[in-house]
Formats: structure tokens, sequence, C-alpha cells
């Protein structure tokens, strides 16, 4: 029934089968995704309202 | 080592593990890249983010041999995100610069599979591209194999009439 689109198909996965993987720098991708860590929330210092400001 | 037993190493925490998996499967997971990106650097830019992505992740994974097509769509899942936010999706442009020769067989098809919805995008790749089972894919999607057939062929009768229309505006 869809022979011909399977076809294709086919011709566009061998054509990308073709593209060459840059090795090394795939490599250091993977390496730089395991070390990559989410930013740990900094400390923010609690800021006080003028009325809560020390009185003297 | 068997891929098998590596994957279910890297599901239970092993480092070593999960680097193994990742140099098994980053030929793969560079190609499905490049053909959402079309270009090295944001294919390298998936390929480290997917690499976070499934660390983070990897303990999720049920069926240590589904690990490959597991990843597969954690990259798919990113670069249609990525495309779409960066709204520069041009159905054209896909895979175009792959190509070596004058035959276009492969640039009217990936037209015709960027006018798919995300899902069926999906689908297509995972069966005709990485050769996944039926039974494999509705394993991971949580659907019925039938429910699979019937989104496939719906997908397959969609790029048919994408090529037809295409083929008759082409010729007036």
């Amino acid at each position: 029934m869809y022979e011909k689109e399977e076809e294709m198909l086919d011709k566009t996965k061998k054509r990308l089968e073709q593209v060459i993987v840059p090795e090394q720098l795939v490599n250091d991708a993977i390496q730089q995704g395991v070390l990559k860590r989410k930013p740990k929330k900094e400390n923010v210092k609690k800021r006080y309202g003028l009325s809560r400001l020390p009185q003297f | 080592m068997e891929e098998v037993e590596i994957a279910k190493r890297a599901i239970r925490g092993d480092d070593q593990a999960f680097l193994k998996v990742m140099q098994l499967y980053k030929d793969t997971l560079y190609r499905t890249a490049f053909a959402f990106f079309k270009n090295e650097h944001d294919a390298l830019e998936a390929i480290q983010e997917v690499t976070f992505r499934a660390y983070q992740k990897i303990h999720t994974v049920k069926e240590p041999s589904y690990m490959k097509t597991w990843l597969v769509r954690i990259m798919m899942n990113y670069c249609q995100d990525q495309l779409k936010r960066r709204k520069r999706y041009s159905s054209s442009e896909i895979l175009q610069e792959i190509g070596f020769s004058e035959d276009t067989t492969h640039i009217e098809m990936n037209e015709a599979i960027a006018s798919l919805s995300s899902v069926e995008q999906q689908l297509i790749f995972l069966k005709y591209f990485q050769n996944t089972k039926i039974k494999e894919i509705a394993e991971l999607e949580k659907i019925p194999e039938g429910t699979v057939k019937s989104r496939l062929h719906k997908a397959l009768k969609s790029l048919k009439d994408f090529l037809s229309e295409k083929g008759d505006a082409d010729h007036v």
C-alpha cells in the first residue's frame, strides 16, 4: 500500500547512515554531559524591610 | 560484555557502564541529532545535553534491552523542543545538507516527515530509521501494539498525501 513511501524512507535512512560522526568531538560532548551539573542555588542573604532594621 | 548486561549495570548506577552505553549508541544519537539540526555544532550540543539527561534518569529505565530506543527518544524530544523554541523549523531544511548526489528523494521525504506531528515523526523515525519493533515502541509508549500500527498507517498516509500533493504542485 505504501511501498513507494517505504522505499523513500529506506533511501533517506541510508543517506543518514552516511553522515560522518566526529568521534573525538562526540566523546568530548559525552564527557561534558556527564560532568554537567545543575547549578546549586546560591544562598541569598535575607533582606529586611525598613521596619525590621535595627532601631538605634 | 553483552549490551543488555552493560545497560543493567548502568541502570544500577555504574558510571563506567553508563559511559559504555553512550559509546555503544553515540553514532546513532549523533546521526539522529544531525537529522534534525543538520549541523555539527547543534548535534554535539544535543549529545552533551542528552548525555546529561540520560545520566540523571537512567535509574528509571525498566527494560535494559530497550536502552538504545530510550536514548533515541530522549534525543528526538530534545531536538523537537529545541527546534520549536527557536522557531526556525523549516521543513525543507532538514537533512538537505547531507546530500552527496543529485538524488532528491531524501529532500522530498524530509519535507514530508517535517509536515507530520511530533508523535508521528518519532514513530516514523523509530520504525524506519532505527528498525525498532512495533512491540518495543508500544511498550515504551505504553500503548497497545494495534494503536502503534494504526498511528504508523496514518503517518504513512500523511506522507503519501503530502508527496502526491507536492508532486501535483510541482507540475503546475
